[in-house]
C-alpha cells in the first residue's frame, strides 16, 4: 500500500474568530444584556491570533493551497462579502478543508474553517475513475451518476490521510458519499448524503392539500422545519393540557417525543399541518414584505402546540379551560398555543369552532403578538392594548392577501379576522366593525373595564382606518369619505403601519400617538403629501382620531 | 432501412459513368489513403428529462450545440473490375461542446410556483467513430490526375456526453433557484447510415500522391438514457487531404 500516513493536526480557526466576529457586533448594535455577555469573551490573543491566521491563510492562497471556491455579497450588510476557499494539496482538493471568509471594505472581519497540516500522500491515483465506478457499483449494484468521481485527499477518522475517489452513489439503500482508496481500491468511507430536511404533504383543517417543511429522521418524519432560518417546531400534545400548562409556566420542557410526527410523510392530523405551515407563511410574509426575521427580528424559534386538550372532554374542562378550545394564543418567547375548537353539533354564539390552526389569519395574528412582543412591547389594556390587538388584526389581512386569492370564499383573502374555522363570518372585520359590535370611531368607543378595557374591541377604530387608508369608502358614523390607496397598493400602508407599531410606537401609545406615527411613517416611506399619507391622515379623521 | 436505398444510388451513380476502357483503367489494384481534415457539423440536438423535487415534478430541456472540428480518416481500396472497386474507410471525430440547460425546479413550500435555473454545461465530448464501406468507381486517369467517387453505407459508433442531472443552490426564501452545475454520463450507442464522395490525386511519384477528400456522411442515433432516448445525427460533410499510396 502506498498510501502514506500522517497524524492531521488541524486547527480549528472558531475561537479567535468568532471573539473578533462578535467585537465587531457589538461595536455596531445598541448594547443590550446579551451583546454585553458576548463581550466578556473578547481578548487581544483572539485578535492576533486572527491577523496572524489571515496573513498565513493569504500565504496559502498565493501558493495555491487555498483556491477560492465562492464568492457571495452580503444581502444583510451592505459592503459586507463572504468568501468561501478550498484547501489543496498539489493540486488535489483536500475534503473538509475550507475557510469562511468575510470581508469588511476589503479587510477580514472573520474566519471560520478548518486546515490540514502535515499532509504527505502521493497525489497520483493506481486507480482510475472509471474503476472507482466499477468498484462501487460492483459492491453493491448501485448507480454511481454520470457525475465524475472527484480525486480528493481524505483526512481518515483513524489518523493519517489517503488519496480517494469521491463518489456519490444511488442505490435502494439511499443516497451515499463512498470515498475508495485511489492506491487499493478499498472503500474508506461512507455516509449516507440523504438531506434530512424534506418537504412532505399534508392536508389542513379545511381538508385542502399543501407542502409542509419537516425532517425526516429514522423513518419519522418531524414537525421541525429545517428549511426556514429560525427553529419551527409544532408539538402534538394530545390533549394532555395538564404538560402544556406546566410547559406554559416553565414546569417542564418539551423535547422531541412532543413533535408532531408522520409514518409516511402523508400528513393527514389537519390542525398540525395547518399550525405548522402557517407558522412558516407568517415567517415568510415577516421576511419579504418587510424583512423581518421572525418575532424578535433574529429568528427566535417558534414554538406551536396543538391538541391541548381533546374535544370530547369540552363538557369537562370548557369552563376551567376555554381558552384551549375557542382560542389560539401567543405565551410569549415564540410559543403558539391552537385552540381545538368544538366538537361536531357544538356551537358558541351560533357559530361553528374549527381548529384554530387551521385559518391563517389567526396563526398570523397570533404570531403578531409576538412581534409587537419584541417591538413596541404595546402594553395591552386600554388603547395601546387596542392598538396591539389592531396591528395582528393588520398583519393578519396581509398575510392573507400575500398567500391567498382576494375573496369572500374558504381560504381566500379579505378583511375578516378567523371566517376559515369560525363559520359564519369569523369574530372580527376591518372593513365593518360595527358588523361585529365593535365600534368603527373614537366617538363609539368601549369605555369600561371589561377586556382589558376593551382591547378586542376598539381595536376596531385603528383597524379600520388601516382598512379605509388601503380600499377607501365612507366611515358610517363620521360620513367621511376617504380615498384610499387601492388594494393594488395595500403593501403601502402594510409597511406605513408595520413601520409605525413595530419601530416608532411607545408601549403606552394611544390611538393619537398611533395616528402621528403612521403619518410619519408613510412620510418617511413615501414623502410628504404622498397617496399614502394623505390616504392614512383621511382614514384616521374618518374614524375620529385626530 | 437507410442502406438499400443507399446501395441503389451507389448502383445508380455507377451506371451513369462511362464505362471505362481497358487502356484507360488504372494499372493499380490497391489504394491507400490518409487523410486530415474537418467535418463541419450542424448537430444540434435537444433532450428533455423530468425528475421529482419537492413533491412535484421538475423539468430540465438541454439544447446541445454541435461545432465542426478535426476529423482523422484512412481506408483502403481495390479495384476489382475495370474501374470499379470496393473499399473501406475508417474516420475518427472527436469535439467538446457545450449544451444550455433550462430547468423549472418546484418550489420547496408552494405548489405550482417553480423557479427557473438557466445554466450551461461545457466540455461535453463528442466521439464518432464510422467505418465507411464503399462502392468506388475510379475515373480513368488524366495524366498525374485521378479521381476516385464512392458511395456506401457507414457504420456509425457515437460516444456523447450527455446532462442526465442538474444541481442548483438554493436559499430562504427560496424564490429563486441558480444553476450551480450539471450532472453528466457519456452514452454510447452504434447505428447505420450512409456515406457519399470523391477523392482527386495528384501522383507526385508512380505509387505515391497527394490527395483531398470531400465526404458526406451521415447517421442517425438514438442514445438510450435513463427513461428516455435522445435523437442524435452524426457525421457531416467531411473535407481534408493527406498522402495516397497505390500499388
Amino acid at each position: 500500500m502506498s498510501r502514506r500516513r500522517a497524524s492531521p493536526r488541524y486547527r480549528s480557526l472558531c475561537v479567535a474568530s468568532a471573539a473578533l466576529a462578535l467585537v465587531l457586533l457589538t461595536a455596531q448594535a445598541p448594547a443590550t444584556g446579551r451583546q454585553e455577555r458576548i463581550a466578556v469573551a473578547v481578548n487581544a490573543a483572539g485578535l492576533g491570533e486572527l491577523r496572524e491566521w489571515d496573513s498565513r491563510l493569504t500565504r496559502m492562497e498565493r501558493n495555491g493551497e487555498l483556491r477560492v471556491r465562492q464568492v457571495r455579497q452580503d444581502t444583510l450588510i451592505p459592503g459586507r462579502q463572504h468568501d468561501r476557499l478550498d484547501q489543496y494539496h498539489r493540486g488535489v482538493r483536500v475534503f473538509g478543508g475550507d475557510v469562511a471568509r468575510q470581508l469588511d471594505g476589503g479587510q477580514v472581519a472573520s474566519l471560520f474553517g478548518t486546515v490540514y497540516e502535515g499532509i504527505a500522500v502521493d497525489n497520483s491515483p493506481a486507480i482510475d475513475a472509471e474503476r472507482a465506478h466499477e468498484i462501487v457499483r460492483g459492491r453493491e449494484g448501485g448507480h454511481t451518476g454520470g457525475r465524475d468521481p472527484e480525486l480528493v485527499v481524505l483526512p481518515l477518522d483513524e489518523g493519517g490521510y489517503a488519496l480517494a475517489w469521491r463518489l456519490r452513489t444511488v442505490s435502494r439503500r439511499g443516497i451515499h458519499q463512498q470515498f475508495v482508496d485511489a492506491q487499493t481500491g478499498t472503500l474508506l468511507l461512507e455516509y449516507s448524503d440523504m438531506k434530512s430536511q424534506t418537504v412532505g404533504r399534508g392536508r389542513g383543517v379545511l381538508g385542502d392539500s399543501k407542502k409542509i417543511s419537516i425532517t425526516a429522521a429514522g423513518g419519522r418524519f418531524t414537525a421541525d422545519d429545517g428549511l426556514r432560518p429560525p427553529s419551527l417546531r409544532t408539538n402534538d400534545m394530545q390533549g394532555d393540557y395538564t404538560r402544556v400548562l406546566e410547559y406554559l409556566d416553565g414546569s417542564v420542557s418539551l423535547n422531541d417525543n412532543d413533535l408532531a410526527s408522520d409514518g409516511d410523510n402523508d400528513w393527514t392530523d389537519g390542525p398540525v399541518v395547518d399550525a405548522h405551515v402557517y407558522a412558516g407563511y407568517t415567517y415568510d410574509y415577516l421576511w419579504k414584505q418587510f424583512n423581518r426575521r421572525g418575532l424578535d427580528d433574529r429568528n427566535i424559534p417558534i414554538v406551536s402546540l396543538v391538541h391541548p386538550v381533546r374535544r370530547a372532554d369540552v363538557f369537562e374542562l370548557f369552563e376551567d379551560l376555554h381558552f384551549f378550545y375557542t382560542n389560539a394564543f401567543y405565551a410569549g418567547d415564540g410559543i403558539m398555543v391552537y385552540g381545538v375548537g368544538l366538537p361536531a353539533g357544538v356551537t358558541l354564539g351560533g357559530q361553528v369552532w374549527d381548529f384554530t390552526s387551521g385559518a391563517l389569519d389567526i396563526v398570523a395574528h397570533e404570531l403578531a403578538h409576538g412581534v409587537t412582543d419584541y417591538s413596541s412591547a404595546l402594553i395591552y389594556r386600554n388603547e395601546s392594548g387596542a392598538l396591539n390587538e389592531a396591528f395582528s388584526d393588520i398583519m393578519a389581512v396581509g398575510a392573507e392577501f400575500f398567500f391567498q386569492q382576494a375573496g369572500s370564499g374558504s381560504r381566500q383573502a379579505d378583511y375578516f379576522i378567523g371566517e376559515d374555522v369560525i363559520r359564519p363570518g369569523g369574530i372580527r372585520s376591518l372593513a365593518t366593525p360595527q358588523a361585529f359590535g365593535d365600534p368603527d370611531h373614537y366617538s363609539l368607543r368601549f369605555t369600561g373595564t371589561a377586556d382589558n378595557g376593551g382591547v378586542h374591541t376598539n381595536s376596531g377604530i385603528p383597524s379600520h382606518a388601516f382598512y379605509l387608508a388601503v380600499e377607501g369608502g365612507t366611515n358610517r358614523t363620521s360620513g367621511q369619505t376617504v380615498q384610499g390607496v387601492g388594494a393594488d397598493n395595500r403593501v403601502q400602508i402594510e409597511r406605513v403601519f408595520y413601520r409605525a407599531f413595530t419601530q416608532m410606537l411607545p408601549a403606552g401609545a394611544t390611538f393619537a400617538t398611533a395616528r402621528g406615527a403612521t403619518i410619519q411613517a408613510a412620510r418617511d416611506l413615501f414623502g410628504s403629501g404622498s397617496p399614502p399619507e394623505r390616504a392614512i391622515t383621511d382614514a384616521w379623521s374618518a374614524v375620529g382620531v385626530n | 432501412m437507410r442502406i438499400p436505398c443507399i446501395l441503389i444510388v451507389s448502383a445508380l451513380t455507377c451506371a451513369t459513368l462511362p464505362t471505362p476502357t481497358a487502356a484507360q483503367t488504372w494499372p493499380e489494384r490497391v489504394l491507400l489513403t490518409v487523410n486530415g481534415g474537418v467535418q463541419t457539423a450542424s448537430n444540434r440536438f435537444d433532450d428533455r428529462f423530468d425528475f421529482q423535487e419537492y413533491l412535484e415534478t421538475a423539468t430540465t430541456a438541454v439544447d446541445y450545440e454541435s461545432e465542426g472540428g478535426p476529423v482523422f480518416d484512412a481506408g483502403v481500396g481495390i479495384r476489382l473490375w475495370r474501374g470499379l472497386g470496393a473499399g473501406v474507410a475508417v474516420s475518427a471525430f472527436t469535439k467538446e461542446n457545450a449544451a444550455q440547460t433550462r430547468s423549472s425546479i418546484p418550489h420547496p413550500f408552494f405548489d405550482s410556483q417553480p423557479r427557473q435555473a438557466d445554466g450551461a454545461a461545457s466540455g461535453l465530448k463528442r466521439t464518432e467513430t464510422a467505418v465507411h464501406v464503399q462502392a468506388m468507381y475510379l475515373i480513368d486517369p488524366a495524366g498525374p490526375l485521378r479521381l476516385v467517387l464512392f458511395a456506401g453505407p457507414s457504420f456509425f459508433r457515437i460516444e456523447q456526453d450527455v446532462v442526465t442531472g442538474i444541481r442548483y443552490a438554493e436559499s430562504y426564501p427560496y424564490d429563486t433557484a441558480t444553476f450551480s452545475a450539471a450532472d453528466t454520463t457519456a452514452l454510447d450507442a452504434s447505428a447505420v447510415g450512409f456515406n457519399a464522395g470523391a477523392d482527386v490525386m495528384w501522383m507526385v511519384h508512380s505509387r505515391i500522391g497527394l490527395g483531398a477528400l470531400l465526404r458526406f456522411t451521415r447517421a442517425s442515433i438514438d442514445l438510450a438514457a435513463p427513461g428516455r432516448t435522445i435523437g442524435v445525427d452524426a457525421g457531416g460533410l467531411q473535407g481534408g487531404g493527406g498522402i495516397r499510396l497505390i500499388f
